[in-house]
């Protein structure tokens, strides 16, 4: 909704770049130059590699005495790690394969790789934009989501989704090899037929990880929804504009708002424009902001909405979480009447931004692009809410009322921590002796008693709780609608019970699904984990004996012939449903003839686009 | 008279600089009180009363640093116990909105001819404000 790049749009992009299984190992039979497909290879598994680099920067202790050996993902993420190294110490050494920057490779298989590794250098970099590295080598947060990039349980889902691009890519070995097309000596041969066992490796172990510590389908779609860093444009207002692209305009303004009270905070004791001027204005359009979203939601909550049942009493809920942020708003901007600060007028960007988000939401309340304060809505269509006919309209006023109040919550806890630093200076002013009554300010002006300052910074706590207590009642009323969205930036907790979420986007929890799709380790391999052997090179060993047995098996299966019930065997079905897959998937999915496109949406997705 | 009709003949009479400042503070500080009393939620008038109100506290500080603005309030700058405004919410923003026009021509042409930066900087600084009240109560009375 919002027009930010995502992270999920360039590992979107190396999905489809890699194409479905099928299509990756119908390009690897088509074949080529083995040395430049190497090379490719190597690129795409270095990428691979930083991230995994990246989430295992703080190291994990190795086993030694009196210390457990790492579990669970903290063992994947070595594993994978080792494994992604291995490999590309068989792919190194090939110079003379290297092509120059911009020259396009030869073979299908390479250029797919080659677009898969740009796509993911790109999603990486767009990750790095949320952080930096201090003075001392520390991470330091460029943006409020370099909190969410760096928590543990979205450094499993991209270790989660490094390792369904494993899975796609270790088949690539054998069908390379075994095709009559591919050009190139033994030597590269090997080199990918060996990085693609160890990338088997690296599934198998994040697929281990997975079931024994499953991920939330919100993890997934957290780790999808991270936007580059670098807030949306403002657009110049445009009274012609399409009345359903208010919802994006506010999701974007609620952006800008954030990121400005994110890079305030960021900034020494006090920004040398911040004035009560500033908290004024930022105050006053909170209030006109929080009465927008109450008028958006109230008008959803009648009949005509379709909202119904639980979602018909939680939207009214919603509406009345804003009146109360409305309230305590208005609160502070009373209180701000009675205090200045010796320079006025200067606006912080917190204020413009503030400002800007009461534009959008008034447009989007009164359905009118063209509104604006002082201009009436006697121009507008009437309450949005009330044009809202589909659930997919119902479900982008929501998010964007959403957004609107967690931005406010933001803006609150950023001017608090204003307040609070110019008291600590003596900038906070205020009439020394006031008049009951008035307003006038006359007479001496004097520093701001501490009882009159901590009141107004506890104002402004009841505020930012009110504007995230909105937040979620709207979030709530968007699950009880059944309708799916994301959440402005989710909170980083540890427990991971408080990241389910049934409204999850759909498409994550299609990912989830197949990134979840429960692995069972081969006898072999079983039996050794079993043991307790974690050597990797054994480890290896097992599962390639495994992965013997099950080609076996199938190519047993696949030579007899299909009885009468069984639907008729094509000649893509070798394709689509290879060897070793079949075991992967639980006891309740389909059997292993049905054409695949009927169980996997992101195989479906990849099948269908080609790049 | 209720504040605002008294505060806009106020500015209308002053005839000198401090004059102008103290009557123009008074005009802010009786905008203030008027838009606050207004502020009902269910008011077409509000989201603008509300952020009117906070150019008005803006106008109003802005004066009280101005090296010409009197140390002891004038006559009749202190009464309290009259009523803030009469009538509706659109009437109300159309009382304001012509106050704050005077303050706004007033206090533009005041900055011009203050021979004090000081005086020159607080006057442009709430002629701004005024200006501001007005652009957001335009609608009233239309």
């Amino acid at each position: 909704m919002s027009s930010r790049a995502v992270f999920g749009d360039f590992t979107g992009a190396a999905r489809r770049q890699l194409g479905s299984q099928a299509t990756l190992r119908t390009a690897a039979v088509r074949g080529g130059h083995v040395p430049e497909i190497r090379h490719s290879l190597l690129r795409l598994l270095l990428v691979m590699s930083r991230y995994v680099q990246d989430i295992t920067l703080q190291p994990v202790r190795p086993p030694c005495l009196g210390h457990p050996p790492p579990a669970g993902w903290d063992r994947a993420g070595l594993e994978a790690g080792e494994a992604l190294r291995r490999a590309l110490v068989g792919l190194y050494g090939d110079t003379v394969s290297r092509r120059r920057p911009g020259v396009q490779a030869g073979s299908e298989l390479a250029r797919r790789l080659d677009g898969a590794a740009l796509s993911l250098t790109y999603g990486r970099d767009l990750l790095h934009t949320h952080l930096a590295r201090g003075p001392r080598g520390g991470v330091r947060y460029r943006s409020e989501w370099g909190k969410v990039v760096t928590s543990p349980r979205v450094h499993q889902a991209l270790l989660a989704e490094l390792g369904f691009l494993a899975r796609q890519l270790a088949p690539l070995g054998e069908d390379l090899a075994r095709s009559p097309r591919a050009r190139g000596g033994p030597a590269a041969r090997q080199a990918v037929t060996g990085a693609c066992h160890w990338l088997q490796i690296m599934d198998t172990s994040i697929r281990r990880a997975l079931r024994e510590d499953p991920l939330p389908a919100r993890v997934v779609e957290v780790l999808r929804v991270v936007p580059v860093n670098s807030p949306p444009p403002r657009l110049p207002a445009d009274p012609t504009r399409a009345a359903g692209s208010l919802p994006g305009a506010v999701i974007d303004a609620a952006e800008r708002a954030r990121h400005a009270a994110w890079i305030s905070a960021a900034q020494p004791p006090w920004p040398p424009g911040m004035t009560v001027s500033s908290l004024r204005q930022v105050a006053a359009a909170n209030t006109f902001t929080s009465r927008h979203c109450e008028l958006l939601l109230r008008s959803l909550a009648t009949p005509a909405s379709g909202l119904t049942g639980e979602a018909g009493t939680a939207v009214p809920a919603a509406a009345e979480a804003a009146g109360q942020a409305r309230v305590r708003w208005l609160g502070i901007a009373h209180a701000l009447d009675q205090i200045t600060t010796s320079s006025q007028e200067q606006f912080t960007p917190t204020a413009a931004a503030a400002g800007d988000l009461a534009l959008q939401t008034g447009r989007l309340a009164h359905a009118d692009p063209g509104w604006s304060p002082g201009n009436k809505p006697a121009h507008g269509r009437g309450p949005m809410g009330s044009l809202a006919h589909e659930p997919d309209e119902t479900a982008r006023l929501l998010a964007a009322a959403h957004q609107a109040c967690d931005a406010m919550n933001r803006l609150a806890s950023a001017d608090r921590r204003h307040v609070q630093a110019l008291a600590r200076a003596g900038r906070l002013l205020a009439a020394a002796d006031p008049g009951p009554d008035t307003l006038d300010m006359l007479g001496p002006l004097a520093p701001a008693p501490p009882d009159r300052t901590g009141a107004l910074l506890t104002l402004y706590e009841f505020t930012a709780r009110a504007s995230a207590d909105a937040a979620t009642a709207i979030s709530e009323a968007a699950s009880a609608a059944g309708m799916p969205h994301r959440i402005a930036l989710p909170e980083m907790t540890s427990q991971a019970g408080d990241w389910g979420d049934p409204a999850a986007e759909p498409e994550a929890a299609g990912h989830l699904a197949e990134a979840q799709a429960a692995y069972e380790p081969g006898r072999v391999e079983q039996t050794l984990r079993g043991l307790g052997i974690t050597d990797t090179n054994l480890i290896r060993r097992g599962a390639q004996i495994d992965r013997a047995t099950e080609q076996l098996i199938t190519q047993a299966a696949a030579s007899e012939k299909p009885s009468q019930a069984d639907p008729p065997a094509t000649s893509t079905r070798t394709l689509q449903n290879p060897a070793g897959r079949d075991q992967e998937r639980g006891s309740a999915d389909p059997p292993p003839w049905l054409p695949l496109a009927t169980t996997s949406p992101i195989q479906a997705e990849g099948a269908e686009a080609e790049p | 008279m209720d504040r605002l009709t008294k505060a806009h003949q106020r500015l209308q009479e002053a005839d000198d600089l401090s004059a102008i400042i103290a009557a123009a503070h008074e005009g802010f500080v009786a905008a203030l009180t008027a838009l606050r009393a207004q502020e009902d939620p269910d008011s077409a008038w509000f989201g603008e009363f509300v952020m009117a109100a906070a150019s008005a506290a803006d106008g109003r500080d802005a004066l009280l640093f101005a090296p010409s603005m009197p140390a002891i309030p004038g006559p009749g700058m202190t009464v309290t116990d009259e009523k803030a405004a009469a009538g509706t919410g659109g009437s109300v923003a159309g009382d304001i909105a012509a106050l704050c026009g005077l303050a706004a021509v007033r206090l533009a042409l005041a900055a011009g001819q203050a021979a004090d930066p000081g005086d020159q900087a607080t006057c442009g600084r709430a002629a701004r404000c005024a200006q501001r009240i007005c652009e957001l109560l335009a609608g009233a009375g239309a």
